[in-house]
């Protein structure tokens, strides 16, 4: 019983659950090129996989906020550098998500999981500075003596919601 | 069941977000000349501010032979003070945004961590009794 929930499945179907264009080829007569249909329809394979993924309730996420990947959970909070076109009370939605996983199942983009597939949202809570840091530079017996005083100005996000859409 | 557990933990965003600046106290003086940006930023700008934000009390106090000073009241109950002499009023207006988007919280270094998490983790932690076997 342990061994059977604690095993992970890997659910990738590189063409179809990937960031690409589904393509298909439409025979011409007359012409020697080849035409490329984008479909967005999810096939039944996509749609049972994410299900599973979607079924087991608890999510985790590797999501790239601000540019850097982190693993996220609902109602973390995530500091990141202060993003200037935001105010606070804001939500953002992510969406370069890298995985997006549970207890037995992940599901992994190449290198992004389609968008249509999750919903992370964030609510931004601060925008603040770090405490104040000193550098100091010395060069002994050579009379040079500077402080540079500093502090970094963050973006406090909390993580709303991690959540698998249905797909029907 | 210890009856701090059963208490809900707020989690400001989850749900709905909750600005975490109370009130700003404005306090100027008539006389003294590093008020004289503050006075110009409470003749023009502070009734545009009080109006966008309905939910902080705005109060206007004289304190005379003092430079001017903004204190911002959190809901945490701490009190961030900002002394605003000899500053323009655009300085005003940014010192004024910096209030409002803080919460009351000490200032730390928050680069150590990025990612602040009381969820357990959704994986589970390692164990070598539930890992497949080595295989040579």
């Amino acid at each position: 019983m342990f061994a059977a929930s604690l095993v992970r499945r890997v659910l990738s179907t590189p063409s179809t659950l990937a960031n690409a264009a589904i393509t298909r080829q439409i025979p011409q007569q007359s012409s020697s090129f080849l035409r490329f249909v984008h479909t967005n329809s999810v096939d039944d394979a996509t749609k049972s996989a994410v299900n599973k993924l979607r079924d087991q309730l608890r999510f985790y996420a590797i999501a790239e906020v601000a540019g850097r990947p982190l693993l996220i959970t609902k109602n973390d909070l995530v500091t990141v550098h202060r993003l200037k076109d935001v105010s606070v009370g804001d939500v953002l939605t992510l969406d370069k998500v890298r995985e997006i996983g549970s207890k037995d199942y992940v599901l992994r983009g190449q290198p992004y999981v389609k968008e249509d597939l999750f919903n992370i949202q964030a609510t931004v809570i601060e925008q603040t500075k770090s405490k104040m840091i000193s550098i100091i530079k010395k060069k002994r017996r050579k009379n040079y003596k500077r402080t540079i005083t500093h502090k970094q100005t963050h973006t406090v996000l909390r993580i709303s919601n991690v959540d698998v859409n249905k797909l029907d | 069941m210890s009856a701090q557990r059963l208490a809900s933990v707020t989690k400001n965003g989850v749900g709905a977000y909750v600005l975490q600046c109370r009130k700003m106290v404005f306090n100027y003086c008539e006389n003294w000349g590093s008020n004289k940006g503050m006075i110009n930023y409470l003749k023009k700008d502070i009734v545009e501010f009080a109006k966008a934000n309905p939910q902080i009390e705005v109060v206007v106090e004289q304190r005379p032979a003092h430079h001017p000073v903004i204190r911002g009241e959190y809901l945490n109950g701490r009190e961030k003070v900002i002394c605003v002499r000899n500053m323009a009023p655009f300085e005003i207006k940014q010192k004024v945004q910096l209030l409002k988007e803080s919460s009351g919280a000490k200032l730390k270094n928050l680069t150590k961590r990025p990612v602040l998490s009381t969820t357990e983790s959704v994986r589970g932690i390692w164990s070598p009794f539930h890992t497949n076997p080595h295989k040579i």
